[in-house]
């Protein structure tokens, strides 16, 4: 095949795409929602409307009556929760199906009478020209996708100042979730030669494995969790005057496992998309955790407060962890610590007394009456205030003092809170000559906005399968075998079209 | 175009039947033992009435219809054959070009799918158009020409990479008379190029005025092939056209052959050669002014109902 005759097919598929009404209207559709993206600017403290009005978000909070957590960067927060529903709802699903419908006739109409006899005496094989074909279902596809991901990531950058570049990979998953239903429509349209065909047996097949890979994610999270086991157990106990019984629910529970395991490993993981995305997102921007505590899943999201971690990034809290300025110029005595201890009593109860682990308002008192002795004794330049605020499932208690001398006083904190087995304290030391009162509230803003309580202490079967999900995991949870045998099923329906195609009579 | 005086067709023995699987052995024979040469420069009619087996063999020379059984050719390859291929040009029945190109865009995209350069293809476009009358709509889309308009330029299409062999199935469907005029115009200016052109149609009246070599095909297999003389052999009657024609001209041709009958500037007799030269003589002896005096052939559509009305005692054809 000739440059010519690629050149040809290059044009003939491009002029396919574009002439394509659906293709228009996905055009305009994508273009509605990346426009907000310039329009509305998502800032720290404020959502800026058409560059000109300002809304603060507490009054976007008592609009719309949904809290923005304190925890949370709101524009961030915001910004990821628009390009989620955006990308995994509205393109990631309703986008697909009208993508493929919008492309399956494209294998069928160039097999119809009158058309094949002309294309298919021409000089190119016949798999040439059905995989050029597919590929017009890529650019068609692609092309949408690189106009909605690349259109809000600038958006959000130019007008909200929020560069995520991982986000671009969605555009990458966009096409590969596409590129595999898309070969199986090519695969029902040389078979059938029917568009109509295509469309349906395909969101059939779309479904079908979403389903597939949902269950399969259960039936491993109860084999996980000895769930099923339990269940064994149970009709062993209810069986037990019918060992018939016991033999065939068994017989049925493994065929029903083997089936499931069948369909999965066979099937293209359209569900897995997502999870990939998000972690070839991470892999962009190097955003795992820049601490993390393996043992409880508390962890620090990023560098906070233009602070480098000293050490490493999961450490086992033998020793305090520690962050220092990032700037080398910065004052040496900033610092902050943090220092995990088991909340387990250390020592008997006096007798009567239950045993009590160890919490964080508890230790916290304890700890600003000692500081309340040392004002007493004149040691501290002003005295200790102590706060309370929730922070995820339990409170955050903060005790402030200042240490020094008028000339050169230290602001002081120390935050206490409790998560798991296990109490966390950090301690905060800024010298106050390095910051006015404003800026070092921001600062400890931004320090713990970064930090992020496990959710996942009993993770659900979902969110369970995404921890499990990754690029060096076990086999069966690989991101690598899940792309690869996703690929492999779209090879192996584009390699069956092509054997189909190679047998027709024209 | 090379100039080797090998066939440009070559088909031996050629068998083809549809409809057959693993679990159906016995299917529908469309060609059954067909043997064909066409040589380089020729005009070829195939025709046959429907389901003769024209089209299928035409595919089979194409590539585009496999499980065939015997021996095939074209330009000295196996059908299928890309280097073939790209000598060829297609105007299949019924054809349907891409809706979403204009005239101009499927030219570009034929000529170049053909495996010709671009510049050479954008050369051949505009002259092409405009033999077959459509430089006016060449930028308009598809889905917005007629049924004529489409025929034009699944013709030019045909041309556009300059083949060597042009497969030409009903050209003249959906055609008015000027254009069905400018066609075979075309396909004589190939002829004249060298280019061999294989027509397929119905209409016998063109068939005969354009080509050189017709085969008849009914039922898969050929009835009779051969130049159009041989296939419209001389029916033994004379039609003579005279400046004046007497009253009495019948009471005047006793005797000289049989059949007479009355024509608009003469008449028309049944005579052998022999008899031929005593009519002449007899004629002028009377004085009479002779303008023209044409031997009467059998026309290619009495030859042709003759064949299959032969093959299908019975059946229309």
């Amino acid at each position: 095949m000739n440059a010519s005759i690629l050149r040809a097919l290059f044009e003939d598929s491009l002029q396919q795409v574009l002439d394509n009404r659906v293709f228009r209207l996905l055009v305009i559709l994508t273009i509605c929602m990346v426009a907000p993206t310039f329009l509305i600017g998502f800032h720290d403290d404020h959502i800026s409307l058409l560059w000109a009005w300002d809304y603060s978000y507490g009054e976007l909070t008592s609009t719309l009556g949904v809290p923005i957590p304190p925890d949370v960067r709101p524009a961030e927060m915001l910004i990821k929760g628009v390009q989620t529903v955006v990308i995994e709802g509205l393109a990631g699903f309703a986008g697909i199906i009208f993508c493929i419908a919008a492309t399956a006739f494209f294998v069928p109409r160039m097999l119809e009478k009158g058309a094949a006899d002309t294309i298919f005496s021409k000089p190119v094989s016949r798999a040439t020209l059905l995989l050029m074909r597919y590929v017009s279902g890529l650019l068609f596809v692609g092309v949408l996708s690189l106009v909605l991901v690349g259109g809000m990531y600038a958006g959000f950058a130019i007008v909200s100042g929020y560069t995520d570049t991982g986000f671009l990979w969605s555009a990458v998953t966009l096409v590969y979730l596409y590129a595999m239903l898309h070969a199986f429509s090519v695969l029902v349209g040389t078979i059938t030669r029917s568009s109509v065909a295509a469309i349906l047996v395909v969101l059939m097949l779309f479904m079908f494995s979403g389903c597939i890979h949902s269950a399969w994610i259960f039936k491993e999270y109860a084999q996980e969790n000895a769930a099923l086991e339990l269940l064994r157990t149970e009709m062993r106990e209810e069986g037990s005057g019918r060992a018939e019984g016991e033999e065939d629910e068994g017989w049925f529970l493994d065929s029903l496992s083997f089936t499931l395991n069948t369909f999965h490993y066979i099937l293209p993981k359209t569900g897995d998309a997502k999870t990939i995305t998000g972690m070839l997102r991470e892999a962009v921007e190097g955003t795992g955790p820049a601490l993390e505590d393996t043992e409880a899943h508390v962890v620090f999201k990023d560098h906070p407060g233009a602070m480098s971690l000293m050490g490493s990034s999961t450490p086992d809290f033998e020793d305090p962890v520690i962050w220092i300025p990032s700037d080398p110029d910065a004052d040496a005595r900033q610092k902050v610590f943090l220092t995990r201890r088991d909340r387990a009593p250390t020592e008997e109860p006096p007798p009567g007394e239950r045993v009590r682990r160890l919490i964080a308002s508890r230790v916290a008192s304890a700890f600003d009456k000692e500081l309340e002795a040392r004002e007493e004794r004149g040691e501290l330049f002003e005295g200790p205030s102590k706060e309370r605020a929730m922070f995820g499932p339990n409170q955050l208690i903060v005790v402030r003092w200042q240490e020094g001398s008028a000339n050169d006083s230290l602001y002081r904190a120390r935050f206490f809170f409790h998560f798991s087995d296990w109490l966390y304290e950090v301690d905060l030391t800024v010298p106050r000559n390095h910051m006015d009162d404003e800026t070092y509230e921001k600062w400890e803003n931004s320090f713990f906005r970064g930090l992020a309580l496990g959710a996942q202490q009993f993770p659900g079967p979902i969110q369970w399968y995404e921890d499990e999900f990754g690029w060096s995991s076990p086999w069966k949870f690989n991101a690598f075998f899940s792309i690869g045998t996703s690929l492999a099923f779209a090879m192996f329906c584009l390699g069956l079209s092509v054997f189909r195609l190679n047998r027709y009579d024209f | 175009m090379s100039q080797t005086t090998d066939p440009v067709v070559r088909v031996r023995d050629l068998h083809k039947v549809f409809g057959t699987s693993l679990f159906k052995r016995k299917g529908f024979p469309a060609l059954r033992g067909v043997d064909l040469e066409v040589g380089r420069g020729q005009v070829f009619g195939l025709l046959g009435p429907n389901g003769a087996g024209k089209t299928t063999l035409v595919k089979v020379l194409l590539g585009l219809t496999k499980g065939w059984t015997g021996e095939a050719t074209l330009l000295g390859k196996t059908p299928g054959d890309p280097r073939s291929r790209r000598r060829v040009g297609f105007l299949p029945e019924d054809h349907r070009m891409p809706p979403y190109l204009t005239g101009h865009q499927v030219m570009r995209l034929f000529g170049m799918m053909s495996g010709a350069d671009s510049n050479r293809v954008n050369a051949q476009i505009g002259p092409l158009l405009e033999k077959v009358n459509m430089t006016s709509s060449a930028h308009r889309k598809i889905r917005e020409y007629s049924k004529g308009m489409q025929q034009r330029l699944g013709l030019a299409q045909a041309l556009v990479h300059e083949p060597d062999v042009v497969f030409l199935d009903e050209p003249t469907d959906g055609v008015d008379p000027v254009g069905r005029a400018s066609i075979r115009e075309m396909v004589l200016d190939m002829k004249a190029r060298g280019v061999t052109v294989f027509i397929n149609s119905h209409l016998l009246m063109e068939v005969e005025l354009i080509c050189d070599h017709v085969m008849i095909m009914d039922k898969g297999k050929i009835l009779v092939q051969g130049s159009i003389d041989e296939l419209t052999p001389r029916t033994g009657a004379v039609e003579v056209d005279l400046r004046e024609t007497p009253e009495d001209l019948e009471e005047y041709l006793k005797g000289h052959g049989r059949g007479f009958s009355l024509r608009d500037k003469g008449f028309q007799l049944e005579l052998n050669d022999d008899e031929l030269d005593g009519l002449i003589d007899h004629l002028r002896a009377r004085g009479l002014s002779i303008l023209a005096l044409t031997p009467r052939r059998l026309t290619l559509e009495q030859s042709f109902i003759g064949l299959i009305q032969e093959d299908q005692p019975g059946e229309r054809p």
